[in-house]
């Protein structure tokens, strides 16, 4: 009888239709904390409170409207999830991007004594990572990533301009948005990988 | 400060070698020397060049992480390529010529990039020699025990790998360059020029000893010709080319000048020699005329007188003789002397001419001291010729010899040959006589004929010695020296 149950259990197990990978419960937790299982509707919901919440600038809207873009193709992504993964990663990025544009509008422009190293590695790194922007730019899908090159590099530029105006903070902030829209810019190029073998 | 010159050609020739195989040396260490600081200090550049490309690169990675919530060791591989890519595509385009990239050391890959120059189309993907990514690891193994940035450099092939590695993260950055060391193109592009370098030196050499062996061996033939034209004045130098051979020519030229120099003075000589031989003769000549013609003249006063005249044809006589005798000694000087030598013991030969002069000996009262060595001396001698020559000596030493002097008759033996010293107590010859001791025909003597001495040098010279003269104050030594054995003063 221990037999035939058994063999019983062994013919439903080979009977079964294969299951697909479930998808993790939690993404590995980075240094800034990647989105749960529920990232989509969590990203959707932060899109739509900053679009509520920042007041509308030609830079901020631009790059909402982008994260919006972004959003969708995350969504229509749901089946590979290093793209979509990547995708949300972009769109999370370039809100992080307007928040501190948005922040920078509001910090007090007046010359500042303290953060001068600090803002000056920070625009230095930035350099760099906006001459990388042409290079992922060119790896994207999208016809338009030259605006994420271009309000990159516009950033870049204001950063620059406040820097020497001793404007440490918003330059700072400058800075630290520029290069998260590079950021995002890499995260798109990543995401066009049609099926990357290792994923750790 | 003077230095003392190299004498001979040999030595020269050396020098000149030495300091021309010097010369070409020191320049040869001097190229290395300057090739090897180069490469040195290329190397030592695309070290620090290596070394700040990897730091960058390293900043980059870290900027990266700053706004990226993924270590890029977590990322799939192609998405971790697609970061490092742009990184390095920025970072490395600063550095020309340096491969840069990372390395997985849990997976054991290695991914490069480069960017050879910043004007040439980017190599996105170079591909990593074997050695290179043998270097690599080496490297990123130093790196993760290290915890620090840490460079080296290997050789592949004829190119030197120079590079730097740091870790970071999970992963270690890298950058490397090779360098093309100097040498091996050096040599590649100068070969033709090292090879003509070489030939020259080796011809430079062998010209050196070519020349010194050319001058050395003309010198010699010039020497060995020198040598015997002391012997023989008709030698002459055998034709040589080149400068030594103008040398030869002048010097066969100067030889033939002398020659017929030499021959002009002989001729000038006999000439004179003739001249003083018809004063002479004529002097001699006329004083036994004069007194013919004067007996002759009484004779015939007398006869006309009808008185007896035998005494006057008489001296006629003698006066005849002793013409006949001048034209004897005459005849006797002019014809060759022939000899008959042999080896004989030369002391008995001494003895018969002092017993010839006995008689004038004794009527000046002189002395003859005779000092002949023990034992036998010999020498090759025509005897009766020798005696001659020693009776005109000691008559000539009893004449200059004060009345009861001492003559001195030495004879003695030294280097192979014999010598018989006569020496008289008499005065110092006189500068302006001595030139002329020998001449034919000449005499500072009331009677004498003037050919003794001639003819005594003649006889010894035909018995291959020789015939010289001491004259101080007091006395007058005349050295007679012959060999002891024929063909003795031959070889000597």
């Amino acid at each position: 009888m221990i037999l035939a149950l058994g063999l019983a259990a062994c013919a439903l197990a080979a009977s079964a239709p294969a299951q697909a990978p479930e998808i993790p419960e939690a993404w590995p937790d980075g240094a800034k904390g990647w989105p749960r299982p529920d990232w989509m509707e969590l990203t959707a919901k932060r899109l739509d409170k900053a679009r509520e919440a920042r007041p509308p600038g030609p830079e901020i809207a631009l790059l909402h409207a982008k994260a919006t873009d972004l959003l969708e193709r995350a969504r229509r992504s749901t089946d590979n999830r290093f793209r979509f993964e990547r995708l949300i990663a972009a769109v999370n990025s370039l809100l992080d991007a307007a928040d501190r544009v948005a922040w920078a509008r509001k910090v007090e422009r007046t010359p500042q004594d303290k953060d001068f190293w600090g803002a000056g590695f920070v625009l230095q790194g930035c350099y760099f990572r906006v001459r990388q922007a042409e290079y992922f730019a060119t790896l994207t899908e999208d016809n338009k990533s030259e605006q994420y090159v271009t309000l990159a590099r516009s950033l870049y530029q204001q950063g620059r301009g406040a820097y020497d105006a001793r404007e440490y903070q918003r330059a700072r902030l400058l800075g630290d948005a520029s290069s998260l829209i590079v950021f995002s810019l890499e995260c798109i190029a990543q995401a066009t990988i049609p099926d990357p073998h290792i994923y750790r | 400060m003077r230095f003392p010159a190299p004498v001979s050609f040999r030595a020269q020739a050396f020098i000149i070698g030495a300091a021309s195989l010097a010369v070409v040396a020191l320049a040869a260490l001097i190229v290395r020397d300057v090739v090897f600081t180069t490469e040195a200090k290329l190397l030592g550049d695309a070290l620090r060049r290596c070394e700040t490309a990897c730091r960058e690169l390293a900043s980059q990675v870290r900027e990266r992480a700053a706004y990226a919530g993924d270590p890029l060791e977590q990322l799939p591989r192609q998405a971790l390529e697609i970061s490092l890519k742009g990184i390095s595509s920025t970072v490395l385009q600063a550095f020309p010529g340096i491969k840069g990239g990372m390395y997985l050391p849990a997976e054991d890959a290695v991914s490069g990039y480069a960017y050879p120059t910043a004007e040439e189309e980017p190599e996105a993907r170079p591909g990593l020699s074997g050695m290179e990514t043998d270097f690599i690891r080496t490297l990123a193994a130093r790196a993760g025990a290290a915890d620090a940035m840490v460079s080296g450099s290997d050789w592949e092939n004829r190119d030197l790998i120079v590079g730097a590695a740091v870790r970071s993260g999970g992963m270690v950055l890298w950058t490397l360059r090779r360098v093309p060391v100097l040498r091996y193109p050096l040599i590649g592009t100068h070969r033709w020029w090292l090879i003509a370098l070489g030939f020259s030196t080796l011809l430079g050499v062998g010209g050196i000893v070519s020349i010194w062996y050319r001058l050395h061996s003309g010198v010699r033939s010039i020497q060995k010709g020198l040598r015997r034209l002391e012997d023989d004045f008709s030698f002459r130098l055998p034709s040589v080319r080149g400068d030594l051979g103008r040398v030869a020519r002048d010097i066969n030229l100067m030889a033939e000048r002398r020659m017929a120099l030499e021959q002009k003075l002989r001729q000038q000589d006999r000439l004179a020699a003739l001249g003083k031989v018809v004063s002479g003769v004529a002097h001699e000549v006329r004083n036994p005329l004069n007194s013919i013609k004067l007996t002759l003249q009484l004779l015939e006063r007398r006869l006309k007188k009808g008185v007896a005249a035998s005494t006057e044809v008489a001296e006629c006589l003698e006066e005849i003789d002793r013409l006949d005798l001048i034209v004897g000694r005459l005849l006797a000087f002019g014809r060759p002397v022939m000899t008959h030598r042999h080896v004989q013991d030369i002391a008995p030969v001494v003895s018969q001419a002092v017993k010839m002069v006995h008689e004038p000996m004794q009527k000046k009262e002189v002395r003859i001291d005779l000092d002949l060595p023990r034992g036998e001396l010999r020498a090759d001698v025509d005897a009766p010729q020798i005696v001659q020559v020693l009776i005109n000596l000691l008559l000539n030493a009893i004449d200059a010899s004060p009345r009861e002097g001492v003559v001195t008759v030495r004879a003695e033996a030294e280097g192979g040959r014999v010598s018989i010293r006569v020496a008289d107590g008499g005065s110092r010859i006189p500068d302006e006589v001595r030139p002329h001791v020998f001449d034919a025909y000449y005499t500072t003597k009331e009677n004498g004929s003037g050919l003794g001495l001639a003819v005594s040098r003649e006889i010894v010279a035909n018995h291959g010695g020789s015939l010289q003269f001491e004259s101080e104050d007091p006395g007058t030594t005349f050295i007679l020296t012959l060999p002891e054995e024929r063909g003795a003063s031959d070889a000597a």
